[in-house]
């Protein structure tokens, strides 16, 4: 159940993004084809439905395209990509039960260079890791819908920011500026996260009731 | 182990977290506070020292820390299973005919 993907190297994306902004189609399929994944991945985390969380990849990645000229080395492509991404689906979701929002498709020309993540990709399955425990395995289905329903007890925002980590590897400066909040705050508040994630997988697959 | 979201022990002790104090040992709960930095690669290298050497003697510490670790990189692996295979040439399709007309 390994799922391996290669780091987000930030270079080629520039080198890419150059291209594109020139004309070159190719260079911008190749953006697509390169971030599509994880682009779905953290939109079906907040939205939790598959036809919106592709609605959510074809609006960012059309976004994209449309502010190519936006970037011209200052804010890495990715981080830009995900923070849309996410805002996307997150309005989605406000849509179903109406809240202001404000516009998606910021730029941020501020942002700095965001830094590679170094605990960001396990070698390993980090389900068999969890299953491996000594006391008791849990098979694999079990442990999809754990994961699942365990996700879905975290807050939108708390979704939101969690996959932003993990699935988008956005550094704690980049997620700062995201939700409008110092780096010491975000580091707490992931923290925190995944210790209500941990607990809640803990309770679901090793069948513990709650405190 | 308690399924709670708190530390596998409930000592209750060490009013000082180890930040005030990086020489001394950690007790449970002050672990638990410190694992955000821990697999973020941000601990001094004596408070790595103390935080290793509690998980060799602590097997509640270890399994909690293992959890913690690979939780959010489960949920991560959960998701992109959920991309479906052909979405890629889908995109591309829907892009290619918004962009190029
Ligand atoms: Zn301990």
């Amino acid at each position: 159940m390994l799922v391996s993907l290669p780091e987000i190297p930030a270079e080629d994306d520039e080198v890419l993004v150059a291209r594109a902004r020139a004309g070159d189609y190719d260079a911008f399929e190749a953006l697509v084809r390169r971030h599509q994944r994880r682009v779905y991945a953290v939109a079906y985390g907040i939205v939790k439905n598959a036809a919106e969380a592709e609605e959510v990849a074809q609006e960012t990645f059309l976004s994209a395209f449309e502010h190519l000229d936006g970037f011209r080395g200052e804010a890495r492509f990715s981080t830009w990509l995900f923070r849309v991404a996410s805002n996307h689906a997150l309005m989605k979701l406000r849509k179903k039960k109406p809240e202001p929002w404000g516009d998606v498709t910021d730029l941020e020309p501020s942002l700095s260079r965001a830094q590679s993540r170094s605990d960001g990709t396990s070698p390993f399955d980090a389900l068999s890791q969890w299953a491996r425990r000594p006391d008791e395995a849990a098979d694999a289905n079990e442990v999809q819908e754990a994961l699942s329903s365990a996700l879905d007890t975290l807050s939108d925002d708390d979704r939101a920011l969690l996959l932003l980590r993990s699935i988008a590897e956005s550094s704690h400066e980049a997620l700062a500026e995201r939700f409008e909040t110092t780096i010491p705050a975000i580091k707490s508040r992931l923290h925190r996260i995944r210790l209500q994630l941990r607990g809640q997988l803990d309770e679901r697959l090793h069948g513990k009731p709650p405190p | 182990m308690s399924g709670s979201t708190e530390n596998p022990r409930h000592d209750g002790k060490d009013p000082e977290g180890v930040m005030s104090n990086p020489s001394r040992p950690v007790d449970c709960q002050q672990l638990v506070e410190l694992l955000g930095e821990y697999v973020d690669n941000q601990l001094t290298a004596e408070q790595r020292v103390h935080v290793d050497y509690h998980m060799e003697q602590c097997a509640p510490c270890l399994a909690f820390l293992r959890q913690y670790k690979f939780a959010p990189q489960a949920v991560r692996d959960h998701l992109l299973q959920a991309v479906p295979v052909d979405l890629e040439d889908r995109l591309l399709s829907f892009l290619k005919k918004r962009t190029r007309g």
